[in-house]
């Protein structure tokens, strides 16, 4: 309804907001995110927090970006090197939350920093450009049948995570560890082996997003990667208020990434300055969370 | 059924009085009609079973929950106590059962927390001044704390702990003074100090009210006595005329003897049983709860384990799943030797568990039936132990549902469990436990709150599994449970099997009075 309300008042507002190449740039726009805000979503559905995926996007942009062009790596090499850093760090996080009983809202903060200060570290502080693989680049922007391809690979991605967290034993156990950690510890679950997946899947993603950005951009600074935080997880929250009752899921979060990426676009259109945006942002996070919680309330 | 009251009454002003007082929770009546009267300056000792209604009648007077019907009046004036701090402020003062001091702050520091602040000072330095209130001052000087002002509270020994929960209890000045189980887990020369500190305590004019399982505790440390059975008070008297057996036997109520000796029906837990051991343990330890266990348990069989509140009953059957860490001694399967880590290497020896506390422990609240009773055994039911089919999930679940009479009213895989009765909910958790077929069934108070067609239902249930060939082990605290369904009922206290009940022995009142003392 939310999505309606925006989408109807953009169109009467905006005359370029209806068009289908406006459509095409805001699905691509949203491709990326999505990816992210999936991988969220699993560690979410767990009850846990995870605020390290864009400083682990951006780390995989700039490791990605720095193997290809400035040491000559080829891009199938870098791409396995890149997601298997990517992993490493959903490794470390889930490690320390899951096994060590540390706090995931702080580890993971703690992580993002340090993510950031590699970013700077690997790329020299220095824009990275030049050198990337013609075909990765082409492949990015290119569309297949009309559709750009990184919606493709978006839509690939969600499928198999919806599969993944609805259809799977691993999703199972994760929406039972989510729902009640004691209940799944005595009913025979490996709680802190699931929780630590939940953290791979998450970073996982991050990595794969920031690998796809990079060769989109074909150009990496460091810090200037993926801004995907605070959208990720608005967009699971709006996912948790509009769906399934409260309960994050896969569709509603794809929902939720469309409906932060079409008010975003709507506010570009519409000549918003800068700092609405922000604003905006925020807002529609807490909106959201609020949302959500009544939601669940009503549930129960 | 007020009988003469305490000792030396006549010249005390009644200081706390209940009037009838009803409170009923859903299937049962706690309190059925309390009248009791306390007096300033007397210790009285409140006595009873598991669920005669001591804690209810606590939580009444600390302004916890709130009565059906009747009063509370202090002083002749009557109270409404809708909070804790409503009773603190008419001067009733609750010390609960478990040790709440906080760990990391002094003594001093636990002493003053929660003070009410006097000017603003106080609201920003309260936790840093030394207890100026006279009866806490005079309190710390009493239990000898002054020494120890400036330790951390965490780092003292049970019975300290315990005195400063009772100093800061004192430090509201009130004329009433609950201690719930004082001196539970305290090694015997502990609590008689601490007897003789409440002792000292009444001199000083304020009422006590000492309730506690150990009987020889209450005959020496009490003026009188109040024995409590079935939410009502069945007995109250001068402490100098009972003796050990004679308040076991008010405890324990002779009206249930007869009605137990009278029903030594046919023990369904036999008709299934073989000479098979299926569930052996050997000087099975978990310390500190589970000490030396050793039971054999056979196919078929229904065994109980009785016991008050923490003696141990819900640890062994968590030591026995996996799920508690084992100190010493060793289980056996079927003969053969095995360990377990986790409640899933339990679950793979063929073991299954209902843990007490459905919603803490065992309920996945937002999730269907189906997925609340497939959990533990997804892998062995999906498809290359990985993908789930709806249709083989639907069919094994509803199988499951089927041998334990629950009919969910919608298809299983969408149908969400919240919405069902506690004995459904119960009924789906033991259908948890048929999907891995196990050979033995760990079951702790498996009708816990659920109403009473229920009970019968899920009674069947456990006949049933017994008669197919299951070994049951059956922790409950209700004896007419365990007479019921048990052919023999194991005795448990402190962490140990300190008694064997079977045959013309196994009755409500010989597992009462098995359980609260030697």
């Amino acid at each position: 309804m939310m999505a309606g309300v925006m989408i109807a008042y953009f169109a009467i507002t905006l005359p370029g907001f209806l068009t289908v190449s406006n459509f095409q740039s805001l699905l691509t726009t949203a491709a990326l995110p999505v990816i992210v805000a999936v991988g969220l979503t699993f560690v979410l559905v767990l009850g846990d927090f995870d605020l390290s995926i864009a400083a682990v996007a951006g780390v995989a942009t700039i490791i990605f970006s720095e193997l290809v062009s400035a040491r000559g790596f080829s891009p199938v090499l870098a791409i396995v090197i890149t997601l298997v850093v990517a992993l490493f760090v959903g490794l470390v996080n889930g490690t320390l939350v899951a096994y060590v009983g540390l706090a995931g809202l702080v580890v993971t903060i703690g992580t993002a920093s340090v993510l950031d200060g590699i970013q700077f570290w690997v790329s020299g502080s220095q824009q990275i450009s030049g050198g990337f693989s013609e075909f990765l680049v082409d492949l990015a922007r290119s569309s297949t049948a009309g559709i750009p391809n990184l919606v493709l690979v978006a839509g690939v991605y969600v499928a198999t995570a919806w599969f993944l967290l609805d259809k799977t034993v691993l999703g199972r156990n994760i929406r039972a560890c989510g729902t009640n950690r004691e209940a799944a510890r005595i009913a025979g679950l490996n709680v802190r082996r699931i929780r630590l997946t939940g953290y791979m899947i998450a970073a996982f993603s991050a990595g794969l997003a920031g690998i796809l950005f990079a060769n989109r951009q074909a150009v990496a600074y460091p810090l200037s990667g993926l801004d995907v935080l605070l959208p990720s997880f608005t967009a699971a929250f709006i996912g948790a208020a509009t769906f399934k009752m409260g309960q994050f899921n896969v569709p509603g979060t794809v929902v939720g990434v469309l409906i932060t990426t079409l008010a975003a676009n709507g506010l570009i259109l519409l000549g918003a300055p800068q700092y609405a945006t922000y604003i905006f942002q925020g807002l529609i996070l807490l909106v959201a969370l609020l949302f959500a919680r009544v939601v669940s309330m009503r549930r129960t | 059924m007020t009988a003469e009251p305490g000792v030396n009454n006549a010249n005390r002003a009644s200081t706390l009085r209940t009037e009838r007082l009803v409170k009923s929770y859903p299937g049962t009546q706690a309190l059925k009609g309390v009248t009791l009267e306390l007096y300033a300056g007397q210790v009285v000792g409140l006595a009873g079973h598991n669920g005669a209604g001591k804690s209810t009648l606590t939580k009444v007077l600390a302004g916890l929950e709130q009565p059906d019907a009747g009063h509370i009046a202090l002083r002749g004036r009557r109270l409404a106590l809708k909070t804790p701090r409503d009773a603190l402020d008419a001067g009733i003062s609750l010390v609960p059962q478990p040790l709440t001091v906080f760990p990391d702050l002094t003594v001093r520091q636990n002493l003053a927390a929660g003070a009410r602040p006097e000017g603003w000072r106080d609201r920003l330095l309260d936790l840093h001044r030394p207890p100026q209130i006279a009866a806490l001052a005079a309190a710390v000087e009493t239990f000898g704390l002054n020494g120890i002002l400036d330790q951390q509270a965490g780092t003292q020994r049970p019975v300290v702990q315990r005195l400063i929960m009772i100093a800061r209890a004192l430090r509201d000045e009130p004329s009433m003074l609950i201690l719930d189980e004082p001196t539970a887990n305290l090694p015997a020369s502990e609590s008689s100090l601490l007897l003789r500190l409440v002792r000292d305590l009444a001199e000083t004019g304020v009422g006590v009210l000492f309730i506690s399982h150990r009987l020889d505790e209450l005959l020496l440390g009490t003026e009188r006595i109040v024995v409590m059975r079935q939410g009502s008070v069945v007995h109250d008297g001068p402490s100098r005329d009972l003796d050990k057996s004679s308040l076991a036997s008010l405890i324990v109520g002779s009206a249930i003897e007869q009605v137990g000796s009278e029903a030594p029906a046919h023990k369904h837990g036999e008709q299934g049983k073989s000479d098979q051991v299926v569930l052996e343990t050997n000087n099975l330890s978990a310390a500190p709860r589970v000490q030396g266990i050793d039971l054999k348990l056979r196919c078929g069989e229904i065994v109980g384990i009785a016991g008050l509140e923490g003696s141990g009953r819900t640890s062994l059957l968590r030591a026995l799943w996996g799920d508690l860490r084992v100190t010493d001694g060793e289980v056996r399967v079927n003969g053969v030797k095995r360990s377990f880590s986790f409640p899933k290497d339990a679950l793979k020896a063929g073991l299954a568990f209902v843990p007490e506390d459905r919603h803490r422990s065992a309920l996945f609240d937002g999730m269907s039936v189906a997925a609340n009773v497939s959990i533990s055994v997804l892998a062995r039911i999906a498809q290359l132990k990985l993908w789930i089919s709806t249709p083989v999930e639907r069919k094994t679940t509803t199988d499951a549902l089927r041998t334990v009479d629950f009919q969910p009213l919608r298809d299983p895989i969408v149908n969400g469990i919240s919405g069902y009765s506690g004995g459904n909910q119960q009924k789906a958790v033991f259908a948890r436990g048929v999907m891995s077929q196990p050979l033995i069934y760990l079951l702790d108070e498996p009708t816990q709150g659920v109403d009473v067609g229920a009970r019968e239902q899920i009674y069947h249930v456990i006949e049933q599994l017994a008669l197919n060939g299951t070994a049951v082990l059956l922790a409950s605290s209700e004896e007419e449970e365990l007479v019921r369904l048990c052919s023999r009922v194991l005795i448990m206290r402190d962490g140990r099997i300190v008694q064997e009940l079977m045959g013309s022995e196994l009755t409500e009142s010989q597992i009462a009075r098995a359980s609260i003392s030697a």
